[in-house]
């Protein structure tokens, strides 16, 4: 499979995943799939905002996140959480990797805290679940 | 000098960054590299996406800490935050990519302050295979733009080197503070 296949691939699948989460959570300003070196795979936004930059900011939280985890003997980190004055940022390894993707989720203070955890999860793993059905998916996966 | 300073390591993708810190930390670096999804741009299995972390002790006793920036341009974000508090900063050009005078004028035009100041030391790699452009065509880049820093080859898989490195950018703060 091609990087070009392997990305449509996880936009196909991940698309879905993505707008049911930001059609059932309250709140939801954006939702985006990120490759771990930063490139936007997917996304799905109700706000216009800078996905690009986003998505590298994410692979660079999501690096840090799995640097402090392992310095600090935690082995690897999964979420990241900031929570900010007008909502939070939820960042989320998908599970059963390769190839190792992170969710960013957007949202404001409308999004109560408990569902935004449940529901970034289980889009996670449905996510990783996906990819892990339809697998044959490269390490690379950007065109 | 005295008690703790940081030290930049800063330039393209695959310009070893990464590389030079472990040549020269004391400590296991702290890393945090993800598989390199974009091949095509660079042939490199994995890339650093948010620092790289060592630390080296002077001779006096002081500790240098060894802080490297990803490369790509979309982490840029990273390289102010960074930059906060550097003493100073480790240029390092990599001659065998296609344009290695744009990416000294995108990295001094991204770091000008330090470069104005002399707080920075530019560190040409590759040149055993790709021997052009001339070191002395960086330096008259940066002379060009009323810049005088020091500009040195090296191969930073050599820990010699990147010490070179490094006193090379101490000596000249020393002149420059």
């Amino acid at each position: 499979m091609s990087n070009a296949d392997a990305r449509r691939l996880a936009r196909e699948l991940a698309e879905p995943h993505l707008q049911r989460l930001a059609d059932d959570l309250p709140g939801v300003r954006a939702a985006i799939l990120a490759s771990s070196d930063g490139f936007e795979l997917v996304s799905v936004t109700v706000t216009e905002l800078p996905l690009s930059q986003l998505s590298a900011m994410a692979s660079a939280m999501q690096g840090l996140g799995d640097a402090l985890a392992r310095e600090t003997g935690l082995e690897r980190s999964r979420d990241i959480i900031v929570d900010s004055d007008l909502g939070k940022v939820v960042l989320m390894s998908i599970p059963g990797g390769p190839p190792p993707l992170v969710l960013m989720v957007v949202v404001t203070d409308q999004s109560p805290f408990g569902q935004l955890l449940l529901q970034c999860r289980n889009c996670c793993v449905a996510i990783g679940n996906d990819l892990k059905n339809r697998t044959s998916m490269p390490a690379s996966i950007a065109s | 000098m005295s008690s703790e300073h940081k030290i930049l390591f800063t330039g393209t993708m695959g310009a070893g960054k990464t590389t030079s810190i472990a040549a020269l930390s004391e400590i296991p670096p702290v890393v945090t590299e993800a598989l390199n999804s974009d091949r095509l741009a660079y042939d490199k299995a994995t890339t650093t996406v948010a620092l790289d972390y060592g630390e080296f002790t002077l001779e006096e006793g002081g500790k240098i800490q060894l802080v490297g920036t990803p490369g790509q341009m979309r982490f840029d974000f990273m390289w102010g935050v960074l930059a906060r508090g550097a003493l100073g900063i480790v240029l390092l050009i990599d001659n065998s990519r296609p344009d290695p005078l744009a990416d000294l004028r995108t990295y001094v035009g991204h770091f000008e302050a330090f470069a104005r100041n002399g707080r920075m030391v530019v560190a040409v790699g590759r040149t055993e295979t790709h021997m052009r452009p001339a070191i002395d065509d960086f330096g008259d880049v940066l002379a060009n733009d009323g810049i005088l820093l020091p500009v040195l080859s090296a191969d930073v898989r050599r820990r010699d080197d990147v010490l070179m490195l490094v006193n090379a950018l101490l000596s000249q703060l020393e002149m420059t503070l």
